[in-house]
């Protein structure tokens, strides 16, 4: 489609591919991904202002995270800390001061019902239906670790032996296009790449300039930074 | 009081396997020993069974990345068993299993006081375990934390405000709270399901005469029925105690945020991981498979040395039993027990179908039908009921036809493969529903034939038989076993063919056996999540699937409306076969 592959619409003005080829796998989003969510009306957000805070004994019993021995969320953010902090952090947070769950639900409502007013890993789709009903939230990026960036769920791929080649190329091109992406982040909630889309999404996942982020979609982190660390994390926390 | 088979003359007890007999029946003649029926069920039923089994076995040595060749090595099995983790949750699953035998017991006395001594208002606590069982286990559990949250549920709210208490006094999130979920909705309930079909087939006057020597009730029960019930006793253990092992949901939600994990949720930890561990979580699945093994030649063994008739053809008496004012007593204790877990998930459960937010009483306007307006309108929903409806019905209708006729050749016949097929009939319900369905997916999409029924109701329908064929086939079996053998050969000596014999004689016996079946069968696929999660797709999508990714996308009041509607079909499904199978009943009466 037109327009659809220009690199001028994208951010940095090039396309963001995953793999090594950079022909395979697109990733047309990028959001923060980690960070510590309060509730305001019980732990201030001002009173964060490092990761290293959490380790405090005031708020033992006060965190809940999601399980990082599980994939997804808990994982990312873990590794994240074990990058930035270490294994002694990783194992202090997750193994003595926080309440881990499975769930991203009970962490959300957790958090949203002051049960542990601090939430490590919680994700926008679960905090944005509690707030619509009144709970609050806060995200702190504490600034010795103000996130990683994530590609979510946006990443385009065409399978070899495809059934109908020509409709997913017709659907991939209309993936990047304007108004596929507005389709696409209005739906998940997610931060286009594409400059020309509007910010649907919370704030608090827009990538700020000047930060030093660190991006998980990168290839190389991908393939051999973030495989060796979740191996360190998983035996760290005894999976 | 009932003579075991295997004391019958051996000329009486293989009268039905000879060709000769049928052939003097002059009419329909039921294959012999060597007959090629026996090879071609061999066949059926061990691709259904070994196909997967053997997926899970090769896969628990094939050390390799998925997508990589093959890599042969003991590395999975090294990563299960070297996991303090896994240790600690086989170790949770057989503490957590404890539930099965106490879940025996209470099943054995409702069913007894069900049929046997038909308590006040028997039909509707009968009904009321029936509909405990139909409830979708997600919704259920969330209901129950809402009331048993330790911080905010509403019964810890309402302890809390008796004088002098002042306490929260219950934890849904702990072993004990997995527990009685498990019981309230699933164990009892499935007990009095499998149990009552059974003492329904069980000769009133059997009790009777040991009571007329002087037995007390207790005693009867203890030394006369529950030795007949064996074989239907020790299916409900046995299935009772598997089944405990794949539970997932509940522990899921309620154990994980306390460090307690079990067999089932370390192997779905297995396959979430990145990438994913299929060697070790294949492992865990073979080792299962262990345990199984022991356990079915255990049962065989068993069954072989206990075959007890219930039902002969000497008359039969199903008089109730007198329990006098004890039986008000009695039937109110059961009231308050499905009250308590049945009436009250459920009611959770509506209610929360019509609030803003899924337990949140306390923000403004809680209350709206937004949900089910939105719900009613989407064509996915309506695509998902159509869906679900062929699925339920045809899992149902061919659980009844095909596993009763295996059954029967497994009750009945002298067919030289019966000794294969019985322990290969068990074999699907080792396998936890994911590791089944990630099975059944590889074997749709990577065979040549087979893979047209990928992404079609047909593909959910194979998927669900094989997941079926376990209980529906010893369900059935215990039932024939039950019905002596002599009725078939009265209605044979007056001229019956085999056909005409299992329609006017043993499908009228067996019609409460074969309406359970049919239940069992409907409401397993209509809650089905773990075993077709892989195998669904966009265009075949059933209600339960629709249910889990409006509460994995954070839509809980979508998907309790769903659930809500799978459960008031379920439950209408379950009164017009009630009322059917209670007519068959009345009439065999």
């Amino acid at each position: 489609m037109p327009g659809a592959a220009d690199p001028q619409n994208w951010k940095d003005q090039k396309l963001k591919w995953m793999d090594p080829e950079g022909q395979y796998l697109l990733q047309t989003t990028e959001a923060v991904g980690s960070g510590i969510t309060v509730n305001p009306e019980a732990i201030p957000p001002a009173s964060i202002t490092s990761w290293r805070d959490l380790l405090k004994p005031e708020y033992k019993g006060k965190i809940a995270a999601f399980d990082p021995r599980l994939e997804g969320v808990g994982l990312a953010t873990a590794t994240y800390l074990y990058i930035k902090f270490g294994e002694d952090y990783v194992k202090q947070l997750y193994l003595d001061q926080a309440v881990l769950t499975g769930d991203e639900r009970q962490l959300a409502e957790w958090v949203g019902r002051k049960v542990y007013p601090i939430g490590v890993s919680l994700v926008p789709r679960q905090t944005e239906v509690l707030s619509g009903l009144g709970l609050k939230f806060e995200r702190v990026y504490p600034p010795d670790g103000p996130g990683h960036l994530v590609g979510g769920a946006s990443l385009i791929s065409m399978p070899k032996g495809r059934p109908h080649p020509n409709a997913g190329i017709v659907l991939a091109n209309w993936l990047v296009s304007k108004d596929g992406q507005v389709a696409y982040t209005n739906a998940v909630k997610d931060v286009s790449r594409r400059t020309d889309v509007p910010v649907v999404a919370p704030a608090y996942l827009v990538p700020k300039p000047g930060l030093d982020y660190l991006d998980t979609y990168d290839t190389d982190f991908w393939l051999t930074v973030r495989v060796q660390t979740v191996e360190l994390v998983r035996k760290a926390l005894g999976t | 009081v009932a003579a075991p088979s295997s004391e019958l003359p051996r000329a009486r007890r293989s009268i039905l396997g000879a060709p000769g007999f049928a052939a003097a029946a002059g009419r329909i003649t039921w294959p012999g020993r060597n007959s090629w029926l026996g090879t071609l069920l061999l066949i059926v039923v061990g691709l259904a069974a070994l196909v997967p089994v053997a997926f899970i076995v090769f896969g628990s040595f094939n050390v390799a990345p998925p997508g990589q060749p093959v890599r042969l090595g003991l590395e999975g099995w090294r990563q299960a068993f070297s996991s303090s983790q896994s240790l600690a949750a086989i170790g949770y699953s057989l503490l957590l299993s404890v539930r099965i035998p106490v879940a025996l017991l209470v099943g054995l006395l409702l069913s007894w006081l069900i049929v046997r001594a038909r308590i006040p208002g028997y039909p509707w606590i009968e009904f009321g375990l029936w509909a405990a069982f139909f409830l979708p286990s997600l919704p259920v559990t969330l209901g129950w934390i809402l009331l048993l949250d330790p911080n905010y549920g509403l019964l810890n709210a309402l302890v809390e405000q008796v004088p002098f208490l002042h306490a929260r006094p219950f934890n849904i999130f702990s072993p004990a709270g997995i527990v009685w979920v498990h019981l309230t909705t699933a164990n009892i309930p499935v007990m009095v399901i499998l149990l009552s079909p059974a003492l329904r087939q069980f000769d009133a006057a059997l009790e009777e005469a040991a009571t007329m020597c002087g037995a007390s009730r207790v005693q009867a029960i203890r030394r006369v029925v529950v030795p007949l019930l064996g074989p239907a006793l020790v299916t409900a253990l046995l299935a009772g105690f598997i089944r405990s092992l794949e539970a997932f949901e509940v522990e899921q939600l309620l154990g994980t945020s306390v460090g307690v994990q079990v067999y089932s949720t370390r192997i779905y930890a297995y396959l979430r991981q990145q990438p994913t561990q299929f060697a070790p979580a294949m492992a865990l699945g073979t080792s299962l498979l262990g345990i199984l093994f022991v356990l079915v030649l255990s049962y065989q063994a068993y069954t072989t040395r206990h075959r007890h008739a219930t039902l002969t053809g000497r008359g039969f008496s199903r008089r109730p039993l007198a329990l006098g004012k004890l039986g008000y007593v009695v039937s109110g204790t059961c009231s308050a027990f499905i009250a308590v877990s049945v009436v009250l998930p459920a009611g959770m459960l509506v209610i929360g179908s019509f609030m803003r937010g899924f337990g949140f009483f306390d923000v403004p306007e809680p209350f709206t039908t937004a949900h089910w307006t939105s719900i009613l309108r989407d064509p996915v929903f309506l695509r998902a009921v159509t869906t679900s409806l062929q699925l339920c019905f045809g899992v149902a209708v061919l659980s009844v036809v095909l596993f009763s006729l295996l059954a029967y050749v497994l009750a009945r016949t002298q067919l030289w493969s019966r000794g294969l097929i019985a322990p290969l009939a068990w074999l699907p319900w080792a396998l936890p529903g994911v590791l089944l369905g990630s099975a059944l997916l590889w074997l749709l999409v990577s065979t040549p034939g087979v893979n047209v029924l990928y992404g079609t109701v047909g593909g959910l329908l194979v998927a669900l038989l094989i997941k079926e064929m376990p209980l529906a086939t010893q369900i059935l079996r215990a039932g024939f076993t039950q019905i002596s053998e002599e009725l078939e050969q009265a209605a044979a000596v007056c001229g019956a063919g085999w056909l005409r014999t299992y329609r006017h004689i043993m499908l009228p016996l067996l019609a409460p056996v074969l309406m359970s079946v049919f239940l069992l069968a409907f409401v397993s696929s209509l809650r089905d999540i773990s075993t077709t999660i892989l195998v669904a797709s966009a265009s075949a999508r059933p209600l339960s699937i629709l249910m889990m990714e409006y509460s994995m996308g954070g839509n809980l009041a979508g998907a309790t409306v769903v659930a809500t509607i799978v459960t008031v079909g379920a439950i209408l499904v379950a009164l017009g076969a009630r009322r059917l199978g209670l007519r068959s009943d009345s009439s065999v009466a």
